[in-house]
């Protein structure tokens, strides 16, 4: 099954920029606005999180990596980074975020081994960031 | 005193009291009130009144004695009536009027009835010295009231010459006197002596009185002048501090605002810089890329120059100001704050104008003080949603800020805008007391209500359009 990206930032633009860069690297994504919108197309297989999109044909991809922005307009990032940490642990997580450290904590707290990248950043940063966090 | 002739003594007093008024008038041409026309118009009486007793022998007896008795007394009640009129207690002109009467009749009856001079002329010393006394104490009290040394003077001078009539009148009394005050004689003499003083010292010192007076007013109004001066200098302070505090509260959410085209532009740039490294993208993708950073280095400028904007030191200035756009100007500072609270805020739209005069970034502050309370206000509550509305009704223009919060309880109400009354921990409780007065400035007011149905606080800020 090939694999896909998520991207999630409430800002459409940054969005489709991190998006464009993830395809420059040769990666499959998906991109969406809010937590619910990844979600809601979400599936759950032994462990992994498949992604079924309608792409003319329809095709099953699995979800091996998410950029979640913090700030969400519903679910927050650190939610979503949470439930999707739950449902799949070996999926691949980054945080981004403008946010300073000590603004974080009123959202809780990252889950462990998850990284949250302060905006803006270096793009290889984000992508190391992404593949070296566990698995 | 001895060698001069009671006769030319009175001819000079009368000249004197015609010409030192009017010299009285002339010099006080900046400050003429009615009070000065009176004073001065009542020294003209004496001086006609003295003229007319000196030419005594030559004019007719109702000239030389009735006339002369009225224009005396007549010339001391106005006179009484100027002094009484600065110390704000006049009498009412007819009262005036009729006690001239009375004394008039009294005076004439005892005259052509009983023909008893000595009995006249003890009747109208009686009178005089009475009245004098009256403005002796007036002046006393003008002098005392005011620390004026003139206003002494005069009372000093007039009182020298009460003494003096009531002198004569004692004269009379013990029969030593005579009834025609131009026969020589210790009375008359000593009279006429006062009065040539007082014709002197009373017009000088009221001039002197006047000048005072004037200069007080002046140094007074200098004195108000820079007190409102300083206060306006205080207030400006004030509402510059409290646009500081504002920023400074703000400014993690302005840093997170700018932080989005920042992200924008450097992410932009390197997906376009990798995207040219591997020949992914066309001229016209490129381009695409090139103009996503040249709008956002515009929206972050946009954000800096709001904030600069709205931290200047201003000196009130006044010019159009459209309502519309300054809302939505202020909105876009608070917009990370009501997005990271979830905060749906309904701006009016732009197309429309609502003008008013007045100082741009005073106004912003009561939106924005407004602005921010209602968003903590709402913060808690489950729908959470600020409508501004801003419309022109007549000659006023009307901003209503509606919100879905708890409203406003009773005592919230009673104190909303006291200076440091305030619900927050760390508040100060001075940004809605700043935010009235300054919509009070501009001719306005800033009130609290809240809406019928409970649905929440509505904020109103009504101005004069323009």
């Amino acid at each position: 099954m090939p694999g896909i990206v998520a991207v999630v930032d409430n800002e459409p633009e940054i969005t489709r920029a991190l998006g464009m860069w993830l395809e420059l690297r040769g990666l499959q994504t998906t991109l969406h606005l809010s937590a619910e919108s990844l979600l809601k197309i979400l599936h759950q297989q032994d462990g992994h999180l498949t992604v079924h999109l309608e792409t003319g044909n329809p095709v099953e991809f699995q979800l091996q990596g998410a950029v979640i922005d913090l700030i969400l307009p519903g679910i927050n990032g650190i939610e979503l980074a949470r439930r999707l940490h739950r449902l799949a642990p070996t999926l691949h997580i980054t945080l981004i975020t403008a946010l300073r450290d000590e603004e974080r904590l009123q959202y809780g707290k990252l889950p462990p081994g998850i990284q949250c990248l302060e905006k803006p950043f270096k793009l290889n940063a984000l992508e190391a960031a992404l593949f070296q966090s566990p698995p | 005193m001895m060698g001069l002739d009671i006769r030319t003594a009175f001819l000079i007093i009368g000249l004197l009291y015609l010409l030192l008024p009017t010299v009285a008038w002339l010099v006080l041409a900046g400050q003429r009130t009615k009070q000065v026309a009176l004073w001065c118009g009542g020294g003209l009486l004496v001086g006609g009144a003295a003229i007319l007793v000196g030419s005594r022998e030559s004019i007719p007896e109702w000239i030389s004695i009735s006339l002369t008795g009225s224009m005396f007394r007549i010339s001391m009640l106005i006179r009484i009536q100027s002094l009484r009129l600065d110390l704000g207690v006049p009498w009412p002109w007819r009262w005036v009027i009729l006690a001239e009467l009375a004394m008039f009749l009294i005076f004439n009856s005892i005259h052509y009835g009983l023909h008893n001079d000595v009995l006249r002329a003890e009747f109208n010393s009686g009178v005089l010295a009475g009245l004098l006394f009256h403005l002796v104490l007036l002046a006393w009290r003008i002098g005392r009231d005011e620390q004026s040394r003139s206003a002494k003077w005069i009372a000093s001078v007039y009182g020298l010459v009460a003494t003096a009539i009531l002198y004569r009148l004692f004269s009379l009394i013990r029969g030593s006197g005579f009834t025609n005050v131009l026969h020589e004689g210790m009375s008359s003499q000593t009279l006429a002596l006062s009065l040539l003083l007082a014709s002197i010292v009373g017009h000088f010192g009221y001039v002197g009185l006047a000048l005072d007076r004037s200069m007080r007013r002046e140094l007074k109004a200098t004195a108000e002048k820079a007190r409102d001066e300083e206060n306006r200098r205080l207030g400006e302070m004030i509402a510059h501090l409290d646009r500081q505090r504002s920023l400074g509260e703000l400014s993690a959410s302005l840093g997170h605002e700018l932080n989005q085209p920042l992200t924008a532009i450097l992410t932009n740039a390197q997906v376009a810089k990798q995207g040219l490294q591997v020949g992914y993208f066309d001229n016209n993708q490129l381009g695409e890329f090139l103009d996503k950073i040249v709008h956002n280095t515009e929206r972050a400028g946009h954000i800096i120059e709001r904030i600069r904007g709205f931290i200047k030191p201003s000196v009130s200035r006044s010019m159009t100001v459209n309502l519309n756009r300054v809302i939505c100007e202020v909105a876009e500072l608070v917009l990370d704050e009501a997005r990271r609270c979830k905060v749906t805020i309904i701006l009016p739209s732009l197309s429309a104008s609502v003008l008013v005069a007045g100082d741009p970034i005073q106004l912003s502050q009561i939106i924005l003080n407004v602005l921010r309370n209602a968003i903590e206000a709402v913060t808690p509550m489950a729908r959470r949603e600020i409508q501004i509305v801003c419309s022109r009704v007549k000659s006023r223009a009307i901003v209503r800020i509606y919100d879905t919060g708890p409203g406003l309880t009773p005592e919230l109400l009673a104190k909303a805008g006291t200076p440091f009354f305030t619900t927050k921990p760390n508040g100060l409780g001075l940004g809605i007391s700043i935010s009235q007065s300054i919509a009070v400035q501009h001719g306005g007011a800033l009130t609290f209500a809240n809406a019928q149905d409970g649905s929440g606080a509505i904020v109103e800020l009504n101005l004069p359009a323009q």
